[in-house]
C-alpha cells in the first residue's frame, strides 16, 4: 500500500454520500489486509458508481480492502463498508481474510528486493 | 383757487387763466385716473402674488407630507411604492419645475450615496468572508484527512457528520461570495456531470432524500460514465444544482423524494430537479423568476434570515450561461426546476469504467477497454474528447498479479513486467529510465 499522500482538493463527492451516512460494515470481520474477489458472473447493475467501481477493480482478481482503497482515493473505514455492502449481495466474495498465516521472512525479502530491483 | 392779479386785470389774462386751469384740471383728473388703474393693477398683481405663495405653500406642503415620505419609501425598497407628482395649480413662474428639479437632486444624491455606500459593504464582507471561508477550507480539509488517518467505525461516524456540516457551510460561503461578486471558490479540473450532481447532493442537509438517475442522454454520443463538465462550469453548476436541492428538500415533506435527472436537450443538456412538495407559494414563485433573472442583488434583497438561494442561481447562471426555470409543475406534484447546460460547458471525458480493464490486463488488450463505449474520438454531436481526471492512471500496478505472488520471484517478476508494459506514461521515472 502506498503512504497516504496528501490531497491536492477535497473530493467533490463526500464519503457520508457514497456510504449513505452509514459507516459501520455490515459485515464486521473485514480487515485491510483481507482480499476480496468479484464473485463469477457477477453484474454491477444498479450499483453506485462507487460500488460498481469496485465490482470491476475486483473482477480481475483478488484485492485487498487497503488496496481498493487506495484505488478509489477514499478512507479504508469507508472502504470496508462498499465492500461489505457487495459482500452482502453476494457480489464479491472473501478469498482469504489475510490474517491466517503471516509470510515468512524469506517471502518479505524477496518481495522488498524486487520492489527494489523495480527502481 | 386762483387769484386775480391786481396789477393786470385783462380780459385776455381772465381767459387765459381760465384754459389754464381747466388743463390743470384735465390733468389732474387724468392723474388721479391714472393713479386708481395703478392702484388697481397693483392690488391685482398682489392678489396673483398672494395666489402664487399660496399655490407655492401647498405645492412645499404636499413635497413635505406627501412626496418626500413616498420618495424616501421607495429608495428604502419599496418597488412599489408610487411618488406622487407636483400639484401644478396655475404656476407661471416655474416653482413646480425647480421642486421637480429638487427631487430629482435628492434621488440622485440618495442613490450615489447608497451605491457608496453597497460597494463598501460589498467590499467589508468579501474581506471577512475570505477570512471566514479560508478557516472553514482549512478545517474541511482537516476532517478529510482524519477519515483518512482513521479506520475506526465510530470515529468515521462522528467525522461523517462533522463533514456534512462543513460542506453545508462551504455551499453557504460560497454562495455569498457570489452575492457579493467574489470569486466563487476552488477551480476543479473538468468533471463528470454524474460527480457534479452528487457533489451537489453532498452539500445539503437532506442528501439522503435525493436521488440522482444513473441515466444520461445518449443523445449526446456519451454515456454517464464519459458525459463531463469543463474545468470553469464545475464549481458554478455544482453550486446552483445544490441551491435547487436545497429548496427542492425545503419546500417538500421531510419524507418525500427528490429527483434529479438528465434529459437531452437542443444544443446541451437540461438537468431537472424535481419534488413532490406542494409547490412553492405564489409569493415564492414570483420572487424566484425576479431573482433569477438578476444580473445583480442589491444587499438589501438578502433578507434577515438570509434567503440567498435563487439570487445566488440567478447570479451563475447569467454570468456562466446557464438557464435556470423553476416555474413547471412537476410530475411529482411540486416544483420541477430545470436548468439548461449549453455544448460549450460539456465535455467528453475519458471512461473511468474501461480503466481496470486497462489495468488488469496485458497492454495488448487496451482495445478491448473501449468495447462498452463507442470509443470515437468525438461524439455524435461533435462534442470534443478531452483527457479528463484519469487520476493516477499512469503509475498504476497491475492489481492482477498480487494474489498470485503467493510465495515466488516468478509472480513478482511477471508483476513487475506487467506494470512496465502497462504504464507506457510514468512520467519522470520512466524519463529517468530512458536517460539512464
Amino acid at each position: 500500500m502506498s503512504p497516504p499522500r496528501r490531497r491536492d482538493r477535497e473530493a467533490l463527492v463526500r464519503p457520508y454520500l457514497i456510504t449513505g451516512g452509514r459507516a459501520h460494515p455490515t459485515v464486521g470481520s473485514l480487515g485491510i489486509t483481507t482480499l476480496v474477489r468479484a464473485a463469477p458472473e457477477t453484474e454491477s447493475l444498479g450499483l453506485g458508481p462507487e460500488h460498481r467501481r469496485v465490482v470491476r477493480l475486483c473482477s480481475g482478481g483478488a484485492l485487498s480492502v487497503a488496496e481498493i482503497a487506495a484505488r478509489l482515493e477514499l478512507p479504508a473505514s469507508v472502504t470496508r463498508v462498499i465492500v461489505a455492502d457487495l459482500l452482502d449481495e453476494n457480489r464479491l466474495q472473501v478469498l482469504s481474510s489475510g490474517r491466517e498465516q503471516a509470510p515468512d521472512r524469506e517471502l518479505l525479502q524477496e518481495v522488498l528486493d524486487g520492489l527494489r530491483a523495480l527502481r | 383757487m386762483t387769484q386775480q392779479h391786481p396789477m393786470f386785470p385783462s380780459p385776455q389774462r381772465a381767459a387765459r387763466g381760465a384754459v389754464v386751469r381747466s388743463a390743470v384740471g384735465a390733468g389732474l383728473a387724468a392723474l388721479v385716473v391714472t393713479g386708481a388703474v395703478t392702484v388697481l393693477r397693483q392690488r391685482n398683481r398682489i392678489a396673483e402674488l398672494l395666489r402664487q405663495l399660496d399655490n407655492h405653500e401647498a405645492e412645499l406642503e404636499h413635497l413635505r407630507t406627501k412626496r418626500l415620505p413616498a420618495l424616501a419609501e421607495s429608495l428604502n425598497g419599496g418597488t412599489h411604492v408610487r411618488v406622487p407628482g407636483p400639484l401644478g395649480g396655475g404656476d407661471e413662474n416655474g416653482a413646480a419645475e425647480s421642486l421637480e428639479a429638487l427631487v430629482g437632486g435628492i434621488e440622485e444624491v440618495v442613490r450615489l450615496t447608497r451605491e457608496h455606500v453597497e460597494q463598501a459593504s460589498r467590499r467589508t464582507l468579501t474581506g471577512v468572508l475570505d477570512t471566514v471561508r479560508g478557516l472553514a477550507a482549512e478545517q474541511h480539509m482537516a476532517v478529510s484527512e482524519m477519515q483518512h488517518r482513521h479506520d475506526d467505525a465510530d470515529v468515521l461516524a462522528d467525522l461523517y457528520t462533522i463533514d456534512h456540516a462543513g460542506s453545508q457551510l462551504s455551499r453557504r460561503l460560497r454562495g455569498f461570495a457570489v452575492l457579493f461578486g467574489a470569486w466563487i471558490g476552488q477551480q476543479r479540473s473538468a468533471t463528470l456531470l454524474q460527480e457534479v450532481l452528487r457533489g451537489a447532493q453532498s452539500q445539503i442537509r437532506d442528501y439522503q432524500r435525493v436521488t440522482v438517475s444513473p441515466h444520461c442522454p445518449r443523445s449526446l454520443g456519451c454515456g454517464p460514465e464519459e458525459l463531463g463538465v469543463v474545468t470553469r462550469a464545475v464549481e458554478p453548476l455544482v453550486l446552483v444544482v445544490a441551491e435547487l436541492l436545497d429548496n427542492a428538500t425545503r419546500y417538500s415533506p421531510p419524507y418525500a423524494q427528490v429527483w434529479v435527472g438528465v434529459q437531452p436537450a437542443h444544443n446541451g443538456v437540461a438537468v431537472t430537479v424535481e419534488d413532490a412538495g406542494v409547490g412553492m407559494p405564489l409569493e415564492e414563485q414570483r420572487r424566484a423568476a425576479r431573482l433569477l433573472s438578476n444580473e445583480r442583488v442589491p444587499l438589501d434583497e438578502i433578507g434577515d434570515p438570509p434567503r440567498v438561494g435563487f439570487a445566488v442561481i440567478g447570479l451563475l447562471a447569467a454570468r456562466y450561461g446557464l438557464r435556470v426555470s423553476v416555474d413547471s409543475p412537476s410530475s411529482y406534484g411540486g416544483v420541477r426546476a430545470v436548468v439548461f447546460v449549453p455544448n460549450e460547458l460539456l465535455t467528453r471525458l475519458d471512461s473511468e469504467e474501461s480503466e481496470p480493464e486497462e489495468t488488469r490486463q496485458p497492454a495488448s488488450t487496451v482495445t478491448a477497454s473501449g468495447a462498452g463505449s463507442n470509443g470515437t474520438e468525438t461524439t455524435s454531436s461533435g462534442l470534443p474528447k478531452r483527457g479528463g481526471r484519469k487520476r493516477n492512471a499512469a503509475a498504476r500496478p497491475a492489481p492482477a498479479a498480487a494474489p498470485d505472488s503467493s510465495g515466488s520471484a516468478v509472480g513478482l517478476a511477471a508483476w513487475q513486467q506487467a506494470t512496465e508494459a502497462n504504464s507506457p506514461g510514468r512520467g519522470n521515472d520512466d524519463g529517468e529510465d530512458g536517460e539512464a
